[in-house]
């Protein structure tokens, strides 16, 4: 049985494949830039998102059904199709040994100092890789379920910390140059084009021609996700406090208090984010999976899933010799990767498509 | 032997072995298939005006006393003044005429004769033709109607399942007057041909399920069925989980309720549980006094439910957790109390849990097997004594204690016991991942649940339906229950999400009973 996706499931898809990650490292990177109106820039990212969203639209109603990379082949050749593969596939292998490293390296610093920082990488890789062997469908009904939690504990979470609030964090507004505002929306943008998984999971979707608007929505929900993480952050700690800290967004969690029974509530709310981070993962080791599966004309297998467990886990220990390395790349280099890739493969696809349209019309026309 | 006799039974393949029209060669054939053990009664005698026949039965299993009228019909007919009408088709006569049972019905092959005869049938056979009669004298000891010991509830039916599948059909029937409620029958194991009922509301449940659930028991190819686990495991085949896919009852409410939302049921003969399927998570934690209770208790019964499922599944792995990793989160004082606590334990909290659930465990199934007369006293000693003791000795800490005794009672609490063993299983393993990586390991252990439990199905409906894939039509009855009057349609999860009430059409069965005198309850 074909396993298939409701549009509702696709958008809990993309929002949890944005969110997770970018909220270790948003409000560090926004705040620094603009300052007390860094919560403004998601908003602004998302502007400069929509021309990605315009090209995503336009992929997809070209779609004609068949799985993505054959479709790509149909139109470009097998030579084309297997280098797009390719590029994805590198692009996602990164993006999960990203993920997995900076998920293993939080959990190490916070929980687990005495744990090998392999094994709490190894459970991660082994928790996502599950998930994803379990198919598209699965990952839909998680990512659905995880969203709604993360969701109810983010709402949970504004409501704990009304107290903590000093809403001067946030003056003088409007303070920011122009520049300084579009500097900061720049790592938004990169993590929101993470939206473009959706034309990957286009072929499981029921309603294929709803992909645009999951994506749209997706990025909707991250970009309001952003914007209210990035608000409380600034108005428990200001913009000051951020600046030095590693995980400003916990810290904040943190400092929620109520009465003397109940204390360091953010370990509980650190659970939902856990689990939208194991999700994340599968979902890129979900993408990765499928481009080795075309680039290699692999079949599904349960040894290819420890192999690019294995992999993953491999390159996410391997890759970054220190702590500081991985954040390092992950403020400066994943974002310019990000968008450089996810604009321009699929920028270039729809190029593609369009001059296969009109060749394939302009020989209809000729016949 | 004559040769046409010899040739009648040798000329049926090897499956069916028809019946001879010589009586003595029948009969000599039934002696070497039954043997000649004393249950087993070969009556001879004349009917019909000198017609040699022969009633073969197992008294063990049949009403004497439906035999014993049986065999005075019969001598009766001859003599009747027109006892000679059916002369030529004497098999005819008997059938029309003389037998007084209710149920009869023709067989031609032997193996049909056998069958019949095991099932508790009398047989007759008459010399000179290829044919006999079966007539229904079954009548073996069963127990009564008696209130369910696994599904007790305060308010609502008291009665229950016996081991008789004519017994639980009945009352089945007797809380669904609808020409739309179907039962299918089947014979499953090669010896021990247990009676299996799928019963199904035809318009309601989905059809094509309905042919596969027939299609997996056609499939079903084993010597015995004993208890309807033997079913469950089959029908499901390899699907390794800990979670149940298939519910099972005592209760003839909770059967009807679920045949009324689209479900099936198989009774299997033999057993009072009653397989209902298919099924999804939440079903697990409806009990059948939800829907007989008011609606606001029945909502706060069944949150409590839940939580005492996470409670079972949880509780000792979130002591573990934070007592090992994150004693930060605890209030100071109750950290110091329980750090004196285990100042004197000798083993790491997880050790401590582990032997404290096993124990628990031992003393669980102890209780189940232990004659019932030393079953209290058991309990004192496995409770008070043993876990007094240790805690004394120094062995495990009280908190350890209170937390392991609440999960206990917590894990009572789910109406359903395969659904408390799940979280039985379950528990043990999140322990051993609350002890390596404390609250981050549990969460692994819980995102890795979730998956499995997305991917289940029970026959085709996802098991999680319909928290994800959302179906919102349906949350109406899933963490709370709303009234009835709010529950117009039955749930799409199973089958036809089709009108259950507020319809237009008036209550049929009361206009035709007494002139529209009670138009429906409200």
């Amino acid at each position: 049985m074909k396993q298939k996706i409701t549009s509702l499931q696709a958008t809990a898809i993309i929002a949890n494949a944005v969110t997770p990650s970018a909220l270790m490292v948003i409000p560090n990177q926004v705040i620094q830039t603009a300052k007390q109106d860094g919560w403004l820039s998601p908003m602004l990212s998302f502007l400069f998102i929509l021309p990605l969203l315009y090209i995503i639209v336009a992929i997809s109603r070209r779609y004609n059904g068949k799985p993505l990379m054959e479709w790509l082949e149909g139109s470009f050749g097998k030579a084309a199709a297997t280098g797009i593969a390719l590029l994805l596939g590198a692009y996602y292998l990164i993006g999960s040994a990203s993920i997995v490293r900076q998920f293993s390296n939080f959990i190490s610093q916070q929980f687990m100092i005495t744990t090998p920082l392999a094994v709490v990488a190894l459970l991660i890789t082994i928790v996502a890789v599950y998930i994803c062997a379990q198919g598209v469908e699965v990952i839909g009904r998680v990512s659905f379920f995880v969203m709604v939690v993360s969701m109810l504990f983010l709402g949970i979470n504004l409501f704990l910390l009304w107290g903590q609030y000093d809403w001067h964090h946030f003056l003088p507004v409007f303070e920011t140059m122009p520049l300084q505002q579009l500097t900061a929306s720049v790592p938004p943008v990169g993590w929101l084009t993470d939206i473009t998984v959706v034309l990957l999971l286009m072929p499981y979707m029921k309603n294929t021609a709803h992909a645009g608007k999951a994506a749209l929505w997706g990025a909707a929900l991250a970009s309001v996700f952003f914007c209210l993480i990035i608000a409380i952050t600034l108005a428990v700690l200001g913009a000051k406090l951020i600046a030095s800290l590693s995980y400003p967004v916990f810290t904040a969690l943190g400092t929620v208090q109520i009465g003397e029974f109940i204390e360091r509530i953010d370990v509980v709310l650190i659970m939902a984010w856990i689990a939208s981070m194991f999700t994340k993962a599968s979902v890129f080791v979900f993408c990765f999976n499928q481009m080795m599966l075309y680039s290699f004309r692999l079949r599904p297998h349960n040894g290819l899933y420890i192999a690019i467990g294995l992999f993953v886990a491999a390159t996410a220990l391997y890759s970054w010799s220190r702590n500081s390395a991985v954040n390092e790349y992950i403020f400066k280099t994943l974002t310019i990767y990000k968008i450089l890739n996810n604009f321009t493969i699929f920028l270039l696809i729809w190029i593609g498509l369009l001059f296969a349209g009109r060749k394939a019309n302009a020989e209809e026309a000729v016949t | 032997m004559s040769e046409s006799t010899k040739s009648g039974i040798e000329s049926g393949s090897d499956a069916v072995k028809a019946l001879s029209a010589d009586l003595d060669t029948n009969i000599k054939w039934l002696t070497g298939e039954l043997g000649s053990e004393p249950d087993i009664v070969i009556r001879q005698l004349q009917v019909l005006r000198n017609k040699r026949a022969a009633l073969v039965y197992i008294s063990d299993i049949s009403d004497n006393g439906l035999i014993n009228s049986l065999v005075t019909s019969m001598l009766d007919e001859s003599l009747k003044p027109d006892a000679g009408e059916f002369e030529e088709e004497p098999l005819q006569g008997l059938m029309l005429r003389s037998l007084s049972v209710g149920g009869i019905r023709k067989l031609d092959s032997l193996d049909h004769v056998l069958l019949a005869i095991l099932e508790g049938c009398s047989v007759i056979m008459l010399d000179g033709f290829a044919t006999a009669i079966a007539a229904d004298t079954g009548g073996r000891e069963k127990r009564g109607v008696e209130e369910p010991s696994s599904q007790t509830v305060v308010r609502g039916p008291k009665e229950g399942f016996t081991e008789s599948v004519r017994t639980n059909t009945a009352l089945i029937r007797a809380k669904i007057k609808s020409a739309d409620l179907r039962m299918e029958y089947k014979l499953i194991g090669k010896r021990t041909r247990t009676t299996v009922v799928v019963v199904y509301m035809k318009g309601i449940a989905d059809e094509q399920m309905i042919r596969d659930v027939s299609r997996r028991l056609d499939l079903i190819d084993t010597d015995s069925i004993l208890e309807s686990g033997y079913i469950e495991e089959f029908i499901l085949g390899k699907t390794f989980t800990p979670f149940p896919l298939i519910q099972n009852t005592e209760r003839p409410d909770a059967v009807a309720a679920g045949l009324l939302e689209g479900q099936f049921a198989i009774i299997v003969d033999g057993t009072p549980f009653v397989l209902l399927a298919p099924v999804t998570f939440v079903k697990f934690f409806q009990s059948s006094e939800d829907y007989y209770q008011r609606y606001d208790i029945a909502s706060f019964l069944r949150l409590i439910r839940m939580s005492s499922f996470l409670v079972s599944m949880l509780f000792p792995s979130l002591y573990i957790a934070i007592t090992t990793f994150h004693q930060e989160m605890l209030p100071t004082s109750l950290l110091i109390s329980l750090a004196a606590q285990r100042e004197g334990v000798p083993f790491p909290a997880l050790i401590e849990a582990m032997i404290m659930e096993l124990t628990f465990e031992i003393l669980r199934e102890a209780g189940v097997r232990m004659p019932r007369i030393i079953g209290s006293a058991i309990s004192i000693v496995g409770a008070l004594v043993l876990g007094q003791s240790a805690v004394q000795a120094g062995l495990v800490s009280a908190a350890m204690v209170i937390v392991v005794s609440f999960t206990a009672i917590a894990s009572f609490v789910i109406p359903s016991v395969n659904m408390g063993s799940a979280a039985r299983l379950i528990r043990f393993g999140m322990m051993f991942l609350a002890g390596s990586f404390g609250l981050f390991g549990i969460m692994a252990g819980l995102m890795v649940i979730l998956a499995h439990m997305s991917g289940l199905r029970s026959f085709g409906v996802p098991y999680l339906t319909p928290l994800s894939p959302l179906v919102p039509g349906n949350l109406k009855d899933v963490f709370i229950r709303v009234p009835w009057w709010a529950m117009k349609k039955r749930p799409a999860l199973f089958g036809k999400a089709t009108a259950r009430q507020g319809s237009a059409e008036p209550n049929a069965g009361n206009q035709g009973k007494s002139n529209g005198e009670g138009k429906g309850r409200r």
